[in-house]
């Protein structure tokens, strides 16, 4: 018996060993448009996602090390130059108060020589001891005359230094007396005091330039540090598309996204962003399946032979069970949801204004969203899963590529925080659903809400 | 007649002329197999549709080493599997017909049928006859393999196996009294 199973199956194998029938013509027309609808996106696709995701990183990468390499200069060196810009006819002169500060220079010069000044001297109005920083500028500064005056000084104001300077030499103290100074020590010390005034005038920020404006007004104070500079927005938006099929129902998605902003200048700014959404599709679908449910048997006649007993010829039913499954191609129309996650990728580039604390901006770029992950309800009925399932649904496809178009108002609320308002449209190059039927463009509107934070 | 193999690379490139060349060359042979696996030939030709679209998808993964026809004969076998995998466990729960004895099964009858015939009876068979009797008789897989390949276990296999024979027999004795039926 094994030996002719075993013949049996040479059998057959030989007989399917050659066997190559001709496909119709239409199964490689079939082939090459899958390929077609497939291959072509993949690279395009994959590309799209490589260039976002380098632009974000350099971006990333490039707000990283401008953070780390702009750090803000310590107020106290600016101490001493606080006399010079305070002066209330925009003129620098010298008072009392910078007659001390000079005083005490130059006895912490004299005292390195003659051991003249006592301790409390070297304090300047902020108390911050000088001992320490002095010794080491002049031993920088001395034997050298200024050759750049300070850029914000006229020369006759230079000069006034230099006369009010001699003059107060005429009025030093005993100690300054006694310390017989000769001309040119004088000239190197007001020569010191130039060059610190310098170094110190150019060392200068926006701090000490605009004191007032920064802390009677936020906004201008926010957007004016916006320059070169980042924000970081945490942004939510329900949004809605709009949908031209009757059997489908788009619902509201909700989105949260995290985009910074790097302003170019006071004015435009560019945008990447990052961040998730929950979307879900609601509405009428129809389902063409095969379900194959055992239906009954029926006994078929496969043979019939004729026996004769004496001089009757009877006639010898042969039959065989014949199981029958439902085949009918079966249509059903039923109302599912199918539930999306999303990541949401964009890079924008816009314009903003302020006016006092309201601020307006508008902004366009392209999207790329990726379907992370999707949960669809099963049209067909309960224990299905035998059928030879053919169905037309509506099933977002992934990345869809789009264009959004926004404006934005948004009040400062505090020195670095703004909440903005932003109507946003966005427009699907090829829709949202796969399926021929459904890769129209599609357009859709948002509204976003925001809270941005100003980095620095 | 042997593949050009120099078509490969162009294949991994995506290349439609190479794919076109490649699809001619093995559309017959890949359409036979597929059709052993389906019952009739609109199903056998979406197998094939969607096999060969693995293949230009995969062929990346080929290393090169082995049969290029069998690898691609491998791919398509899977594809009528995972095609078909639902329709055979469904099967299996409802034998269609009666196991019976293959110890008188005729050789003669099937020397004396063409590929055509054959195929005829087979398709006819249950899909889950059809499909274990495929594997392991003309595919030449083992009944472990089988039992992985379909997630039953390997006496499943070995029944089903048995059960497809017992079907082509009795298949196959119909035809012979119908040829003596008709030559009476």
């Amino acid at each position: 018996m094994e030996a002719n199973n075993e013949h049996i199956n040479n059998l057959f194998k030989q007989k399917f060993e050659d066997f190559a029938p001709q496909p119709p013509e239409h199964v490689w027309a079939n082939i090459a448009s899958a390929l077609d609808k497939g291959t072509a996106p993949v690279w395009y696709h994959t590309l799209a996602a490589k260039i976002i995701a380098l632009l974000v990183g350099v971006i990333v990468l490039w707000g990283g090390y401008w953070l780390l390499t702009n750090k803000p200069q310590p107020v106290k060196k600016q101490t001493p130059v606080t006399a010079y810009q305070n002066s209330s006819k925009g003129k620098t002169t010298i008072d009392r108060k910078v007659d001390s500060n000079i005083g005490a220079t130059t006895t912490i010069d004299n005292a390195s020589k003659k051991s003249h000044a006592k301790p409390e001297h070297n304090k300047n109005n902020n108390g911050v001891d000088k001992t320490s920083v002095a010794p080491a500028m002049t031993a920088s500064l001395s034997g050298r005359h200024l050759k750049n005056p300070p850029a914000s000084n006229t020369r006759e104001e230079t000069s006034k230094i230099h006369d009010s300077q001699i003059a107060l030499n005429g009025q030093q103290d005993d100690d300054l007396a006694k310390a017989d100074m000769n001309q040119s020590e004088a000239m190197s010390g007001i020569d010191k005091i130039e060059s610190k005034a310098v170094a110190l005038n150019n060392d200068v920020t926006p701090l000490h330039l605009k004191p007032v404006t920064r802390n009677s007004n936020t906004h201008e104070s926010t957007a004016k540090k916006q320059t070169g500079r980042w924000a970081l927005g945490l942004y939510f938006s329900p949004e809605f598309i709009f949908d031209p099929f009757d059997s489908l129902t788009i619902q509201n998605s909700y989105a949260l996204k995290v985009e910074p902003t790097y302003y170019i200048n006071s004015h435009w700014f560019i945008r990447p962003g990052v961040g998730v959404s929950y979307a879900r599709d609601k509405g009428f679908v129809k389902a063409n399946y095969l379900s194959w449910d055992y239906l009954g048997s029926y006994e078929d006649v496969i043979n019939v032979t004729f026996d004769t007993v004496g001089n009757t010829v009877t006639p010898v039913y042969h039959t065989q069970t014949r199981d029958v499954y439902d085949s009918i191609l079966h249509v059903t129309i039923s109302e599912e949801t199918n539930r999306y996650l999303y990541l949401q990728t964009s890079m924008v580039f816009g314009y903003h204004n302020h006016v006092s604390k309201f601020g307006w901006s508008v902004y366009a770029g392209p999207q790329v969203n990726f379907i992370l992950a999707e949960k669809r309800d099963n049209p067909v009925k309960e224990n299905s899963s035998t059928v030879y399932l053919k169905y037309n649904l509506a099933q977002r496809k992934s990345p869809q590529y789009g264009l959004k178009l926004g404006v934005g108002m948004d009040y400062a609320v505090a020195k670095r925080w703004l909440i903005t308002v932003e109507p946003e449209y966005n427009y699907f190059f090829n829709g949202i659903n796969g399926g021929d039927m459904y890769s129209k463009p599609l357009s859709g509107i948002g509204l976003r809400f925001g809270l941005i934070y100003t980095i620095k | 007649m042997q593949f050009d193999k120099s078509l490969i690379e162009p294949l991994k490139q995506n290349n439609r002329k190479a794919q076109e060349a490649f699809y001619r060359f093995f559309a017959p042979k890949m359409f036979g197999v597929c059709l052993r696996f389906s019952a009739d030939s609109e199903e056998a030709e979406d197998i094939m549709q969607e096999g060969f679209i693995r293949v230009f998808r995969y062929i990346k993964d080929y290393r090169g080493d082995g049969s290029f026809e069998g690898w691609v004969r491998r791919t398509m076998v899977n594809t009528a599997i995972n095609h078909y995998k639902r329709r055979i466990k469904r099967s299996f729960t409802k034998p269609i017909e009666h196991a019976g004895s293959a110890a008188g099964f005729n050789a003669n009858i099937v020397e004396q049928m063409s590929a055509n015939e054959l195929l005829e009876i087979i398709s006819s068979l249950p899909v889950g006859y059809r499909t274990v009797f495929n594997l392991n008789i003309i595919e030449g897989y083992t009944h472990k393999e089988i039992g992985e390949l379909l997630g039953i276990s390997e006496n499943t296999s070995k029944s089903q196996l048995s059960r497809a024979r017992a079907s082509l027999q009795k298949k196959l004795e119909m035809i012979k009294k119908k040829e003596n039926l008709g030559g009476q």
